[in-house]
């Protein structure tokens, strides 16, 4: 006989104001969490999914300063709790003591840590880590390390708050897989964008409205992201000018192995080329020697025609835009209209294309992320350098902030200003780009770059 | 910098450098320096696994701290005081201090100086694993200004930066690590380190007999030198 399937949590008529918040983020929220369960929490950005998720694993409001109102229960004896950033999970100096944190924290005798940690190791595939610093894993490999820690903990249930947010495609699928050998009775309830890779897991889906409400849901998946038309390899035209050359570019941190190997890239004026490959393959890399924010090397790069390391640097600082993967790190003045000021009037006029009329008062680091990336995209328009560089530009975006993006960048675009960006969302990347180019190893395929060095003129 | 396999526990260590500090701090002259200096050159000898090089180019430079000291005294001596004789009493303080704090940083791995803490001196696990926490962030620190300069730079448009550039700048930064804090300290209590419970740790910080005896050494060595100095005349007592 199956033994009774236990429920783990319980809420009824749940809600959560943030602390100075003016309104709730959540409100009437009933859930009922079972043995065995597997929910994924959907919902467009800034709706409140992690704060539910917060409330769920006892975070919120003991740690998130906020008022929770109505009654939850929480009947589950232990849970394991993963988070979106992999950088932000590590407290400890190596792998094993990562994964003993919690068990330690527990109070659990030695012997049975290393026990635990042996196979925890083991069963995600990262035993040979062990005694490494989480800090120098990939972000595939240190999230793995986040689950590691959690699952130690032989948890009744698991709250996931977007694990794959900074990975690869690749590594997504292999995390989701890890997770798909989970003992049957325990509980996962993961807030997640990629819909169809949760799917592999979850059995159940849940959606938190605009409104914070919970609503019952499904798997569906949004509409794919519209690609506005563009010059294709085949249009006839012209091929502009390059707005950025790169050949033989060569690179190596210390001593190491080369982490770019010989790499030529063309990007013509006004066209858009996107980066993609496997976590460490030298995207990032790429982009701090094109931005001199990596000593020079072996290898050329001409932008705007002109030879970039020769260059001075006020000639170098005019001819290219770089927008990091953080959009904060941009931000150079106290009020949106300041901040857009420093460009011109252009990038006030600019304002109410990208729907920031409304935030000039407001201070920049209050804005939300996808309003953040709008404002450094309104910058750079504004300042009509030749080239722009993004890094990672849909970091915690929702489906339709990566459409009005797509769209931003598209215009960026069509100033002529040429456009390199890096980027783990494959979808982003073929909606925006004319090309993608994909990383491994070190380089780019040779075919590929004169693919992205060939586009035409509409 | 580290030494993983040093094979004295960090406070044994910390004990015995301490023994060192306290005679150069109380005494004033030349001999007193000197002779703990070269006591504490032997000790970290003795440690073994400091990386020498680096550890002489961070003297090198914060012997300017030294030279200025010296400078100070030599140009604008206290009245009735010779300026030289100062001045060299207290450049030679300032590096016998310098070397040997700097060498007991380059001998001490600081993870295992805090666990060390933690598991001997009971120093409590929330302060212990949030200076782990803060250990951890130097370096992502370090990574985020070199992009943020630059990407600030690119920005306005100029390479010399302003004091105002430099404030943006450190606002960024300010504005990412407090994030990076919230989220490390989420973390850290989703994982349990408010629980009440008795707490265990995978590793230790085993005090071994040859710990206990390396501090009785120590202590014995600064204390004789002490005795010696002060028996010839040598070691003149100054507090300042």
């Amino acid at each position: 006989m199956k033994p009774p399937v236990r429920e783990l949590l319980r809420l009824r008529n749940a809600g959560f104001r943030h602390r100075g918040a003016p309104e709730p983020v959540l409100e009437g929220v009933d859930l009922s969490v079972r043995e065995g369960d597997r929910i994924l929490i959907r919902g467009p950005s800034g709706s409140g999914k992690s704060t539910l998720l917060q409330i769920l694993a006892g975070l919120a409001p003991e740690y998130v300063s906020g008022a929770l109102t109505g009654t939850v229960e929480r009947l589950y004896d232990s849970m394991g709790v993963v988070l979106q950033n992999p950088e932000a999970q590590v407290v400890t100096p190596t792998v094993e003591e990562e994964v003993a944190f919690s068990l330690e924290n527990d109070g659990v005798e030695v012997p049975e840590i290393r026990r635990r940690i042996s196979g925890v190791l083991d069963r995600l595939g990262i035993g040979g880590l062990s005694e490494r610093h989480p800090l120098s894993l990939s972000g595939g490999e240190c999230q793995r390390v986040s689950l590691a820690a959690a699952l130690a903990r032989e948890p009744d249930i698991l709250f996931l708050d977007e694990p794959t947010a900074y990975l690869d495609r690749a590594s997504a699928s292999s995390f989701f897989e890890a997770l798909s050998k989970l003992p049957a009775r325990t509980a996962v309830v993961v807030v997640e964008h990629r819909i169809e890779t949760a799917a592999s897991v979850c059995s159940r889906a849940w959606e938190v409205t605009p409104r914070g409400g919970l609503i019952p849901s499904d798997f569906r998946t949004s509409p794919p992201l519209s690609a506005p038309p563009r010059p294709s390899g085949e249009a006839v035209g012209p091929v502009p000018p390059p707005a950025l050359e790169v050949r033989g570019l060569s690179h190596r941190y210390g001593t190491g192995a080369p982490v770019l190997r010989d790499v030529d890239l063309v990007v013509p004026a006004g066209r858009v080329a996107g980066l993609t490959g496997p976590s460490g393959c030298g995207k990032t890399t790429l982009l701090g020697r094109i931005a001199r924010i990596l000593p020079p090397g072996p290898g050329s790069i001409r932008i705007a025609g002109q030879d970039a390391p020769a260059r001075k640097p006020a000639a170098f600082h005019a001819s290219l835009m770089y927008i990091p993967q953080n959009p904060e790190h941009l931000f150079v003045a106290e009020r949106v209209r300041e901040e857009l000021g420093l460009s011109g009037d252009p990038a006030l006029e600019l304002a109410e294309r990208f729907g920031l009329a409304g935030r000039l008062d407001s201070n920049p680091y209050r804005l939300s992320e996808g309003e953040k990336r709008r404002l450094n995209l309104c910058v750079a328009l504004a300042e009509r350098r030749p080239l722009c560089l993004l890094d990672e530009p849909t970091y915690g975006l929702d489906d339709s902030a990566r459409d009005i993006l797509v769209r931003d960048i598209r215009t960026l675009a069509s100033s002529g200003t040429g456009v390199l960006m890096v980027s783990h969302d494959e979808e982003f990347l073929a909606a925006a780009s004319d090309v993608v180019l994909r990383m491994k190893d070190g380089g780019i395929p040779r075919e590929e770059a004169l693919r992205a060095g060939s586009l035409k003129s509409a | 910098m580290r030494d993983r396999s040093s094979p004295r526990n960090p406070l044994a260590v910390l004990f015995v450098t301490v023994c060192l500090l306290a005679p150069v701090l109380l005494s004033s002259g030349y001999a007193a320096p000197v002779v703990y200096l070269i006591l504490g050159l032997a000790n970290l000898a003795v440690l073994g696994g400091i990386d020498v090089p680096r550890y002489a180019r961070t003297l090198l430079v914060l012997s300017g701290v030294s030279l200025g000291l010296f400078a100070l005294n030599v140009l604008a001596p206290a009245e009735g005081t010779d300026g030289l004789a100062r001045g060299i009493a207290v450049f030679l303080r300032s590096v016998s201090l310098i070397s040997l704090s700097v060498g007991f940083i380059f001998a001490v791995d600081p993870y295992s100086l805090v666990r060390a803490l933690m598991v001997r001196l009971g120093l409590e696990p929330k302060v212990g694993f949030a200076l782990f926490a803060g250990w951890n962030t130097i370096p992502l620190l370090r990574r985020d200004l070199g992009i943020i300069e630059k990407a600030q730079a690119l920005r306005l448009g100029r390479r010399r930066r302003t004091l105002r550039d430099r404030t943006n700048t450190a606002t960024a930064l300010l504005a990412g690590a407090i994030r990076h804090g919230e989220r490390v300290a989420l973390s850290m209590a989703a994982r349990g380190l408010d629980r009440d419970t008795p707490r265990t740790f995978l590793k230790d910080s085993p005090w071994t007999r040859a710990d206990t005896l390396y501090c009785v050494a120590g202590f014995l060595a600064s204390g004789t030198t002490s005795f010696v100095l002060a028996a010839r005349g040598l070691f003149a007592f100054y507090l300042g």
